[in-house]
């Protein structure tokens, strides 16, 4: 599968890459022999002593063939080395595309405005290179422009620049046409290479669409593979503690209650016999019935969480957030305005460590939060208030699972209540009264 | 990416390196100890005049320069001549090789002026303390600018006078006509003096020769093309009055062409001349014989009825190329050669024009007449003065040659046709566009 990913991508860009080198070699080959025409007319025209009907013509003085093809030779070179830069992004793409304009008019002023082919060649680059459709559009407009004020001779028109047909007037009119048929194949090969260099990048855009779909496709199986796997673990950790309580029940009220019972039929039969007996006996199966107790006590303490067991709530909580924190990656931000142990009995304690932990697992699950706020503050009237909100997506048509109501039942049976707003990330706030707190303070 | 930044780097280093070479840097670096000025000069006299002087004031004006101006050397290509001049200059500037000074024959100026060639001189004539524009005559100096900027500064030029035979006016009792003279006048002259001396029945005495169409449009005020010879205006009122005065004068001879009209054998009495040929006519030993026989003195062109008396003039300019790396050197020389005294005498010598700083010229001419004493020499110098500041140029456009040989051929089939001169003229007219836009 992974190898096959890559060869999607690898061939189009090697592809392109053929592509643009031959541009760049036939480009500077179309410009070699334009420089080669305008020096060879020139040096004609200076033997032949046309020189002056050439200046009347185009009435301005023609550059130095030598400067012009020095000139173009360090720019031409300028652009292949920022062609070659490739994988650019942001400004620096931006600065990129620039420079490369900016030579591009300048090689083709350089020119007289005979050749401008090498727009193609920005063209392409730009295509190639990871752009926002709204950027994409902006430089391709603005290219655009630039290659249509050069390619059609409007510039020539206020700037007099001496192009090639001038030089051409040199040559008689069959070479003439020879040589302006040899631009025009080379300026239309140009034009197919960059034909092909867009075919190749729209068969890469397609492909790439084509992986991302066949992705999707597979991470869909896989999510459902992973709430079939969640379920089933569900299901198993639901019988595993079935299984513990029936054990706990066995081992505790089992044990006593079987005590109990057969004691208290010894002293059914011990009753008109023996009374002092009997009295001992009960006294013996209270004390069963109270180790019984004990045993229950104990079994429901194991089956609490286990930083409630160990931990006062506060630190708790605490921890809880510290490795949900940790493990998670998301950030959360944890206000207590009051202290927290010692206040609450056990139910109470557990009822708002399970608040938490639902609220703070809901938001990472259900709504993608990167940033938790968790508040607990008791007002004026005793209330307790736990706010827990996240920046997460948010739900406005939302169904109560099982965790809110089960949560919404504890507090509802502690005299409480729970408030829930999807609108702007989402926000848990539980409230409940305090009695012991109440008491202390 | 550490080798996308140095691809940057050497990108922004060529950018830059094309960028100074373009802008030309490498002229900015001095060119090490002395300075090699460029100078292009033609070798024959611009007056088609074989004078055995060739190079003679350029020669001395360099001696004078070099020695003002130590480290700075002046060098010319020698042998070019004039037919071959502009042609030489176009191959220069297309080598890269164009002269950093260089003489304009005027109808080059607007070739020039177009390719950008000549260096705008409007800074310097301003700012040089040195220099002072009002030394010049008007017309001479007007010549070299173009558009309210000033190219070129006359070196030498030639007005195109009237030249009478007084002789055969005070024969006739005519009086030498005054400075604004006009075609009535003109014709009237021309009129009485035609004759017939020796009895044979043939005309031996004649009013005028050559007074061309060109001198009859510039007297009506009539420059008949546009500044840039692209259009011409061949249809208008003034060349009908123009055309129809020649037509008139034309009539005069009328039947009577046996005998040759030679002004120098003293049998016409006008005809109009540029200085340089007449010059070339008195100091050539060969012609001595010629103008012997009568007196002469020049006036101004008469004026048509709708122009003014105003003379043609042709003015041989110097210029600076526009892209010479040592236009301060080449100012002072341009300064030199156009203003120096003992440069401008020169050309009463050595050359056929006459000097366009007024003061030079009016010392040069009164000794020059001096030694041919005719007539009053302070009319001839108010002649001289006239013409001179309000002459109209011979030259304005490149290809203007070509362009006259044609209104040449269509004066011609008017004036020796019968037809109705408005009506030929707007034939004429077509024709002539057809040729000025390159047909």
């Amino acid at each position: 599968m992974n190898k096959e990913r890559s060869d999607n991508i690898k061939t189009p860009v090697t592809g392109q890459s053929i592509l643009m080198e031959s541009m760049m070699h036939l480009n500077f080959w179309i410009l070699a022999f334009v420089l080669f025409i305008v020096s060879r007319s020139t040096s004609g025209m200076i033997h032949e002593r046309s020189a002056l009907s050439f200046l009347t013509q185009t009435e301005a003085i023609p550059a130095l063939p030598v400067n012009t093809i020095i000139l173009i030779s360090i720019l031409y070179l300028c652009l292949i080395l920022l062609l070659s830069i490739t994988d650019e992004k942001g400004t620096n793409l931006v600065f990129k595309l620039c420079l490369e304009t900016i030579t591009v008019i300048w090689i083709s002023e350089l020119t007289g405005f005979s050749y401008t082919g090498m727009f193609l060649m920005v063209f392409a680059d730009l295509m190639r290179n990871q752009m926002s459709r709204r950027d994409r559009t902006i430089a391709i407009i603005a290219l655009g422009v630039f290659y249509l004020i050069l390619d059609s001779s409007v510039l020539n028109f206020w700037l007099r620049r001496i192009s090639i047909d001038d030089y051409l007037i040199y040559y008689s009119a069959d070479y003439a046409g020879l040589i302006k048929g040899v631009l025009k194949i080379g300026s239309l090969l140009n034009t197919f290479l960059f034909i092909l260099f867009m075919l190749y990048q729209i068969r890469k855009h397609m492909n790439e669409n084509e992986r991302i779909m066949m992705l999707n496709e597979s991470l869909k199986e896989a999510n459902i593979k992973l709430e079939e796997y969640s379920k089933s673990s569900a299901l198993m950790a639901q019988t595993a503690e079935r299984n513990r309580l029936a054990r706990e029940i066995h081992d505790t009220i089992g044990h006593a209650l079987t005590g109990i019972v057969t004691g208290l039929d010894a002293c059914l039969m011990m009753f008109d016999k023996d009374r002092d007996l009997v009295k001992t006996q009960l006294g013996a199966i209270a004390e069963v019935a109270r180790n019984g107790m004990t045993d229950v006590r104990q079994s429901v303490k194991a089956l609490r969480p286990d930083a409630l067991e160990k931990l006062p709530l506060d630190e708790a909580i605490e921890k809880l957030i510290d490795e949900m924190g940790r493990s998670t990656g998301v950030n959360i931000d944890y206000h207590c305005h009051d202290k927290l142990s010692d206040a609450f009995d056990e139910t109470e304690e557990e009822t708002i460590y399970r608040t938490i932990q639902e609220s703070i697992t809901n938001a990472i699950s259900h709504g993608n939060a990167s940033n938790i706020n968790i508040e607990i503050k008791r007002s004026e009237d005793n209330m307790l208030t736990i706010e827990i909100k996240d920046n997460g997506s948010g739900s406005i048509d939302f169904e109560k699972g099982f965790g809110l109501t089960h949560m919404e039942e504890r507090l509802n049976m502690l005299g409480g209540s729970l408030y829930i707003d999807g609108s702007d990330g989402f926000t848990v706030r539980a409230q409940m009264p305090i009695r012991w707190g109440a008491r202390e303070n | 990416m550490a080798g996308n930044r140095t691809k940057y780097i050497i990108c922004i280093f060529l950018l830059l390196t094309a960028f100074f070479f373009s802008a030309g840097i490498k002229d900015l670096i001095p060119a090490g100890r002395g300075t090699d000025l460029k100078i292009g000069v033609f070798a024959d006299s611009y007056w088609g005049v074989h004078n055995g002087y060739e190079h003679r004031i350029p020669d001395d004006a360099i001696r004078m320069f070099e020695k003002d101006h130590p480290g700075i050397s002046v060098s010319y290509e020698t042998g070019i001549l004039k037919e071959d001049y502009t042609e030489w200059l176009a191959e220069q500037i297309m080598k890269g090789e164009a002269p950093d000074v260089f003489f304009v024959l005027p109808e080059d100026f607007d070739l020039l002026i177009k390719m950008h060639a000549l260096e705008d001189i409007t800074e310097y004539v301003d700012k040089d303390k040195d220099f002072n524009k009002e030394m010049f005559y008007r017309s001479a100096y007007r010549f070299g600018s173009f558009d309210n900027a000033q190219y070129l500064l006359p070196f030498e030029c030639a007005p195109e006078l009237m030249f009478a035979n007084t002789t055969i006016l005070e024969k006739d009792g005519i009086e030498t006509p005054p400075l604004n003279w006009t075609w009535d006048e003109f014709y009237d002259i021309c009129k009485k003096v035609t004759a017939d001396t020796t009895g044979d029945k043939k005309t031996d005495v004649f009013g005028t020769v050559n007074y061309t169409w060109k001198e009859a449009f510039a007297a009506n005020g009539n420059r008949l093309f546009s500044t840039d010879g692209r259009e011409c205006d061949f249809a208008d009122t003034k060349i009908t009055t123009a055309l129809t005065f020649l037509d008139e004068l034309n009539s005069l001879n009328e039947g009577n062409k046996e005998n040759a009209r030679y002004f120098e054998k003293g049998n016409v009495a006008f005809q109009p001349m540029y200085y340089a040929s007449y010059r070339d006519f008195i100091k050539n030993p060969l012609r001595e014989s010629l103008y012997e026989d009568f007196e002469l003195t020049f006036l101004t062109m008469p004026a048509g009825s709708e122009g003014d008396n105003t003379s043609i003039l042709d003015t041989l300019c110097i210029g600076m190329y526009s892209k010479s790396r040592h236009k301060k050197e080449a100012w002072d020389f341009i300064k030199m050669l156009t203003t120096d005294e003992t440069l401008q005498s020169e050309i009463f010598r050595y050359s056929e024009g006459l000097s366009p700083c007024r003061d030079i010229t009016e010392r040069e001419l009164k000794k020059e007449l001096g030694d041919r004493a005719y007539g009053s020499q302070n009319i001839n110098m108010d002649v001289v003065r006239h013409a001179m500041d309000t002459a109209v140029p011979k030259y304005t456009f490149y290809g203007q040659d070509e362009a006259e040989s044609a209104v040449e051929y269509a004066v011609n089939e008017i004036l020796s046709g019968e037809g109705n001169i408005r009506m030929e003229q707007v034939i004429q007219d077509r024709k002539i566009k057809g040729i000025l836009s390159g047909e």
